[in-house]
């Protein structure tokens, strides 16, 4: 199978993350058989630029976020950002450790989701790589 | 997003319209929209707010945390938070991050 590699990098807006699902989904979508799995990879990115521009970059417009995806036998997406990385308690957050006394709480569900949802999430420093079977 | 909105005398309902999503990105445009509406409910003898799902097809991590918002807004009044209408997809997210313990999904 032939190899596709492309990248993408905004400013660190909210707004921008729209950008990048056009760009994903004009390249990449037609490769998914199965609609759950392009869910799934969509939601795992959404969360990790939302967590790249927010907490990664601090919302500062003058940083950069850099995407980078990788289609092969899998397909992976790399999240760059200008930020000190996820520290280690947060990598670890996962659905399956949901305490009761933390089902209220409204933050620290999007790690959990990239967790879920993807067959694997790579923490590297300020990178993110998201991992997913298309096919 | 733009909403259209029904009550009856027990309830407030919300139909999402022309947006699919519910996510960072358009998340402080639906809390403006919805915030009125739940100060509404908060301030009358209603039950219920229901909204409905039937045209999102999206929502992200910020999303459930307003969703869990106004559930605990609500739940400080003994009022209900039902979402109708969601997709599996949806349920799935409702259902691996445990919100479908404490919110009425139909």
């Amino acid at each position: 199978m032939k190899k596709f590699t492309s990248n993408m990098t905004i400013t660190s807006n909210l707004k921008n993350i729209k950008k990048v699902m056009t760009w994903v989904e004009a390249d990449l979508k037609s490769f998914f058989k199965n609609e759950k799995k392009y869910q799934s990879i969509i939601l795992g990115l959404q969360e990790a630029i939302t967590n790249a521009i927010i907490h990664g970059n601090k919302l500062d417009e003058k940083k950069f976020v850099n995407i980078y995806y990788c289609l092969d036998q899998k397909l992976k997406i790399t999240i760059e950002d200008e930020g000190k990385g996820i520290i280690e308690k947060n990598q670890a957050l996962d659905v399956s450790k949901i305490k009761k006394e933390d089902i209220y709480k409204e933050s620290k569900r999007g790690i959990m989701l990239m967790k879920h949802f993807c067959d694997e999430v790579i923490f590297n420093k300020n990178c993110v790589t998201l991992v997913i079977q298309y096919e | 997003m733009n909403l259209t909105i029904k009550k009856s005398n027990t309830q407030i309902q919300i139909i999402f319209i022309d947006d699919d999503r519910i996510d960072a990105t358009n998340l402080k445009e639906i809390q403006s929209l919805l915030s009125p509406y739940v100060l509404e409910i908060q301030e009358s003898e209603l039950e219920e707010l229901e909204l409905d799902f039937a045209s999102i097809n999206f929502i992200d991590s910020s999303g459930l945390a307003m969703i869990i918002n106004i559930y605990k807004k609500l739940l400080s009044k003994n009022q209900n938070l039902t979402i109708i209408n969601s997709g599996t997809f949806i349920q799935e997210i409702f259902n691996v991050t445990k919100l479908d313990t404490f919110i009425n999904l139909r």
